[in-house]
């Protein structure tokens, strides 16, 4: 059978569909906005068709190498995919949520581009294909963020931005010209097969921590989460494409070298630290925050830690699922912004329960946890790091049990809550498998036998969550050391300085 | 600049500090929050100012803010502190202690933020010695910002007017919240101005003598004057055009209308029931729509409260809207549904509110969020279908009634009660004889999607609430027959046939639903099924005109599908129009104004001068629904004019701050007023005509003047000229314009 990979076509119309939708727009539309809009969204949604199909026919059909410099890999399609559903959605949500706006034009045609060029991106195999993806997604996003050009805040946040990219960019740049000359070749596809005594020269070192360095520009890890948190001068949509697809560029990269960093366990640790700490400092800033965009953005600096942990556990596929489903519910939870207002939080009921209430929460913890296990073929009682992800869902189990159980009266909360955390881990097992049954072909799903560094993360991530949790009294937050925290959290999570607007008449649109 | 630090306190006492704020902050607007939008002029501080003279000033105080950098360090900061403490509900993890109030628990804070003492041992000391009142604190920064007696006004004007919206919601907050609410972070305007002179002390202690005569606005003042006198001028003589050929009082005997339908007085009432006149024998009036009862509602599946009544009153009373089971166990299913749907959102938040927990919860639900989204993209109308189909499975979608009786603790309406607001509610619209066989009185509310300023659209005469509830309380009350003996007694006699009917007007969609009543089923089911049928068509009529107003060159085949979408769609921006283009309040019959297309432009309270012998019904026509009005036309005026300082800029990068209120993009100034896009069809074209409300009343000049005389409010709208006003005299079928006290001036269409 005639291989869908094997043929230039499909590469060159999921590429040229939106790329084509904005050359077109841009030239013979620029009196007729509206209808360059449609015509450019429906070139989006027709390469998202088309990439879909291309990844069913990857899934069916693996083992594809790809062509002229593409890869054709369930990850490549994967990937395509996820980028042109949210694009298509932005695409289709910015035709009324932009209509009247001046800018209009411009911004479609940025919007078209920086999908194209996103797609060139996730695709690519030659080194330059994937340095001239990444290079040019993050100029046209820093376009996008700077819709509003005589609002002086978007420009400084589009300026810190590339103050962040650009580094990013070089590091990329440098470790290319490192992994071709070591590897002898720039094909990714050939470069992670490279052996390991080449793996462990100190030029791939230096190559792969340069990439962890471009990795974490990209995906707003600490202590390059800045340019994220005060991006939100841009309109509503391109945040919801940033935050669901070009942040995950940092986790895309990280799983394209994946092989050469599952041969070097150490360089493992450095992505577990590194987000792990992004992780809880994320989260803590998110818990902080009083408006709704800056609240998501920490949120997101934390998901991305979490991804840059499953990295870090040599679980790259857990990485890539949550790449994938954290974009989906970021984008939708941006989109919807506008709903903030409603929708308002009762506060917590004061009681954490007694202890048979956390008994019982456990216990459909256990059971959460065991059917996540299940549902996501993990070896259960095997002590390697997908232990962690196990004990993660035991957490989230034993929260929601916990929260269920507390909402009524708890003989009639029992079988509920225990069906819940058994549908709910069945859920997430299914979930986080669907995606690593598409990678399973890429073999980069490795887990890492358990060192003391594994238990300290998952102690840490343990210990943040309790406190919340048994709503630990009020006293204790206005104690002299939760003022302290509280205080450096406002202000370390504060946009930069310069990308506020302190004025009234400062705001232009 | 560290010996400024230690300089001795000579503080002004403190009565005299707060006589000085208090003065100071009649500047300031009051802003509401966003889940109860009231619209306001920006410029109410100065309307005690002739209009010209109020922009003028106004220009100088909001539309040319400070942004030298010390300036702009100042408010950056004062807006962090401001949204930690304010925030109704965003955060988690909350700043501590602010039950103890804003000054007092930013004071417990200060001392520890780098950003503020910039880690100078000197400023952290003087932190931690700052006095415990926020007058003496400020009398202390005046003393060390070295600001002359003579000076203080306008410093602490200055210091108000940097960040209008945020001093206008402490301002809200500080003296319109009703008290009852018991917030959990009390703030007055006083401790707003302690803080603020605290942090100008330590980062721009050489404020006071950059503090120079702000620069007065140039030719652009005149400009906008000269423009909107034009419009104004314009409009004026096509409305008297269009309404003096109606002065003539016609006294063909009339009809028993099978139905009579009481509108709210809002501009989008006109259009909906000039087209519902025309497809029956319906009459319509136009009445304030909280229908002159002032209560508080509490919404029984969630538990929510609102004051359903203009903010110039207090209600006085609570109604409990209790869902009604038409089938046994009806009930019991509504209650476990609600406990169901309430559960799931606990367990939402608890997952989603907290550490670790948040990294399963998006791998469990991004699948979920995907098809969700692409669902509300391409199927906008659908997912709303969907997601109320799935609400109702859970929760049945049962009919709510209104209950009068209050609860324990809290006060119902009692049956004499009941009976002065059904008279004096039927008295003011003027209906008082001449029932016809149904008599519906509409609330009205929007139905808008992802749209943070959706209670913008909502009645404003019942605090940008929904007005269903009151209209369904007025409807039980007429038909109770007690009360109908009563009214009896007092000169209204009611038709035994007659059926008092409720309704809600939906001002998105137009769709116009009856709330179903026993009564209702029974014998007047046909009376009931022809004004349904005539309601779809009017419906069907205005949707159409409303598609066309709309860009896009929107050509619809479908109208009411097209005006459902817009109401359904999370990605529009333009849901509805609202009140713009506003323009007059009339005040007159509806013979006046039935022949006349006003193009949803006005206003319309139903008066009828013949019967108000003491002129009272119009003297509260004037001093309450104009009033609202006039806040109204202000708003949408001046978010017009200058969308950046009077309205809150576009949407597209707009972020909901603390669930309050509306920030562009990172931090900013809290956005009070309207977004562009609720008054323009693109950023450079304005949809709404910025003029002022010209108020036209059918009543003789001389009780017009009485009136005038004994109402400063109105003297001050009329004679500074923020409202203009015609006469139509009855008495001469002449129109007159109000030029000043007591002098009238003839004009013609």
């Amino acid at each position: 059978m005639h291989r869908l990979s094997q043929s230039l076509l499909p590469y060159a119309l999921i590429i040229g569909l939106p790329l084509a939708g904005a050359i077109i727009n841009g030239l013979f539309f620029g009196a007729q906005p509206s209808r360059g809009a449609r015509l450019t969204t429906t070139a989006v949604w027709t390469g998202g068709l088309l990439a879909l199909l291309a990844l069913i026919d990857a899934v069916l059909n693996p083992g594809g190498s790809g062509v002229a410099g593409l890869q054709g890999d369930a990850l490549a399609w994967l990937m395509a995919t996820l980028v042109l559903l949210v694009s298509g959605i932005v695409h289709q949500f910015s035709l009324r949520y932009m209509a009247g706006d001046r800018a209009y034009h411009r911004y479609f045609i940025n919007l078209s581009l920086v999908t194209a060029s996103a797609l060139l991106l996730v695709m690519a195999d030659h080194l330059l294909l994937l340095l001239l993806g990444w290079g040019l997604s993050n100029a046209l996003l820093v376009r996008l963020i700077v819709h509003k050009t005589t609002w002086k805040a978007a420009v400084e946040s589009g300026k810190l931005a590339t103050q962040t990219f650009v580094p990013g960019f070089v590091c990329l740049s440098v470790s290319v010209a490192l992994l071709w000359q070591a590897g002898g070749t720039p094909y990714l596809h050939q470069l992670v097969q490279i052996e390991l005594t080449v793996t462990s020269s100190w030029p791939v070192t230096v190559a792969l921590l340069l990439i962890i360095i471009a990795a974490m520009t990209q995906s707003a890890q600490w202590p390059f989460q800045r340019w994220l948190i005060s991006s939100l001068n841009s309109p509503t949509p391109v945040s919801a494409l940033m935050h669901a697809g070009l942040v995950n560029g940092g986790g895309l990269l990280l799983a394209r070298f994946a092989p050469l960093y599952l041969a070097r366990p150490e360089l493992l640790q450095v992505l577990l630290v590194v987000g792990g700490l992004t992780a809880v400092t994320g989260t803590a800033w998110k818990l902080v925050q009083n408006d709704i965009k800056r609240m998501l953005a920490c949120s997101t600096m934390g998901q991305m830690g979490f991804m840059f942990m499953q990295c870090g556990l040599g679980l790259f596929p857990a990485a890539i699922a949550h790449l994938c489903w954290h974009g989906l519910f970021k984008a939708f939870l941006f989109l919807n912004t506008g709903s903030a207002v409603e929708g308002n939080r009762k506060p917590a009921p004061a009681q954490s329960g007694g202890w048979p209430v956390w008994l019982l929460a456990g216990l459909c913890g256990l059971a959460g946890a065991y059917s996540f296990a299940v549902l996501s073929h993990l070896s259960v009682g095997v002590a390697d790091t997908t232990l962690l992800l196990t004990g993660f869902a035991f957490i989230a189990a034993t929260q929601t049990a916990h929260a269920m159980l507390q909402s009524g009266s708890l003989t009639s909360r029992v079988i509920p809550a225990v069906v819940l955390t058994l549908l709910a881990g069945a859920l997430y097992g299914l979930s986080v498998r669907a995606i690593e049954s598409l990678l399973t072909p890429l073999a980069i799903w490795s887990p890492q036998p358990l060192t003391a560094l594994h238990v300290i993360v998952f102690g840490v991530f343990f210990l943040t969550w309790l406190p919340i949790t048994l709503k630990l009294p009020a006293a204790l937050q206005s104690s002299p050391l939760g003022q302290w925290l509280y205080v450096h959290a406002l202000n370390a999570s504060q946009p930069h300085r310069r990308t506020t607007t302190p004025t009234r008449n400062s705001y232009h649109f | 600049m560290e010996a400024l630090f230690d300089s001795p306190l000579r503080a002004s006492p403190p009565a005299l500090i707060r006589e000085q704020v208090e003065q100071a902050a009649r500047i300031l607007a009051p802003v509401w929050p966003l889940k109860t939008f009231i619209a306001c002029n920006p410029l109410q501080g100065l309307e005690n100012l002739p209009f010209d003279e109020a922009l003028t000033q106004a220009a100088g105080l909001f539309q040319g803010c400070d942004t030298r950098p010390q300036a702009e360090a100042v408010n950056r900061q004062l807006i962090k502190w401001c949204l930690a403490f304010l925030d109704e509900g965003q955060a988690t993890l909350l700043m501590p202690n602010r039950s103890l109030g804003f000054y007092a628990a930013w004071k417990r804070l200060a001392p520890l933020d780098g950003q503020l003492h910039q880690r100078s041992a000197a400023h952290k000391s003087w932190l931690l010695a700052l006095p415990d009142e926020p007058e003496q604190a400020i009398g202390l920064c005046l003393e060390k910002l070295a600001v002359p007696t003579q000076d203080q006004h306008q410093f602490l004007t200055y210091a108000l007017t940097q960040l209008p919206g945020w001093a206008g919601y402490v301002h809200y907050r500080d003296r319109w919240q009703q008290p009852a609410d018991s917030p959990v972070n009390p703030i007055t305007v006083l401790e707003f101005v302690a803080v603020r002179l605290v942090i100008t002390c330590l980062l721009w202690p050489t404020a006071m003598h950059h503090l120079t005569t702000l620069p007065v606005a140039d030719g652009r003042v005149a400009n906008t004057l000269a423009n909107l006198e034009q419009d104004e001028a314009v409009y004026q003589q096509t409305l008297l055009g269009q309404l003096l050929p109606h002065l003539d009082p016609i006294t063909a005997p009339r009809q028993r209308p099978d139905a009579q339908l009481a509108f709210c007085i809002d501009v989008r009432s006109e259009p909906f029931r000039r087209r519902l006149e025309a497809l029956g024998n319906y009459e319509t009036l136009g009445f304030a729509g909280f229908f002159g009862l002032p209560v508080r509602v509490h919404e029984p599946a969630d538990g929510a409260v609102y004051d359903s009544c203009p903010v110039l009153l207090k209600p006085s009373h609570d109604v409990y809207q209790q869902p009604v089971g038409g089938r046994a166990g009806d009930l019991a299913r509504f209650w476990r549904g609600n406990r169901v749907l309430q559960t799931i959102k606990t367990v939402y938040n608890s997952l989603k509110y907290n550490f670790v927990t948040p990294f399963t919860l998006v791998e469990t639900l991004g699948a979920a969020c995907g098809l969700l989204m692409l669902e509300r993209t391409l199927a906008p109308t659908l997912s709303v279908r969907t997601r109320n189909a799935l609400t109702g499975a859970i929760r049945p979608d049962l009919p709510t009634e209104p209950d009068l009786t209050g609860a324990p603790g809290n006060t119902g309406i009692g049956l004499a009660e009941q009976a002065q607001y059904a008279e004096g509610a039927l008295r003011l619209m003027g209906l008082t004889d001449h029932f016809g066989k149904l008599v519906v009185f509409c609330g009205h509310g929007s139905t808008t999607q992802n749209n943070p300023y959706r209670s913008a659209l909502d009645c404003g005469a019942c605090g940008g609430n929904h007005g269903g509830t009151n209209a369904q309380l007025l409807a039980s009350m007429l038909n109770a027959p007690l009360v109908r003996q009563t009214l009896a007694g007092q000169g209204i006699h009611i038709p035994a046939d007659t059926l008092f009917l409720a309704a809600e007007h939906n001002t998105t969609t137009d769709a116009l639903v009856l709330y179903e009543t026993p009564q209702s089923a029974s014998g007047h089911q046909p009376l009931v099924g022809q004004l349904r049928q005539a309601l779809a068509g009017a419906r069907t009529a205005n949707s159409a005109t409303r598609c066309a107003t709309f860009d896009e060159g929107e050509k619809e085949r479908d109208p009411v599908g097209a005006t459902e979408r817009r109401s359904s769609d999370w990605a529009e921006a333009r849901p509805e129009w609202g009140l713009a283009r506003n323009a007059a309040f009339i005040v007159g019959p509806r013979r006046l104004t039935q022949a006349l297309d006003l193009e949803g432009r006005c206003f319309l309270h139903s008066y009828d001068w013949q019967a108000d012998h003491t002129a009272s019904h119009l003297e509260t026509i004037l001093t309450a629904p104009m009033v609202v009005a006039q806040w109204i036309n202000t708003q949408y005026l001046f978010s017009t004019l200058d969308p950046v300082a009077y309205g809150s800029g576009s949407k597209v990068t707009h972020n909901v701050a603390g669930k309050l209120g509306i920030m562009q993009g990172n931090a900013s100034d809290l956005m009070h007023g309207l977004p562009v896009q609720s008054v323009s069809s693109t950023d450079d074209r304005a949809y709404h005509t910025p003029q002022r409300l010209l108020t036209v009343v059918l009543a003789p000049r001389a009780t017009i003047d009485l009136i005038i005389g004994r109402q400063p409010v109105l003297r001050q709208l009329f004679f500074n000229r923020w409202v203009h006003l015609i006469a139509l005299d009855p008495l001469e079928t002449k129109a007159f314009r109000l030029a000043g006290e007591g002098d009238w001036r003839e004009v013609t269409g």
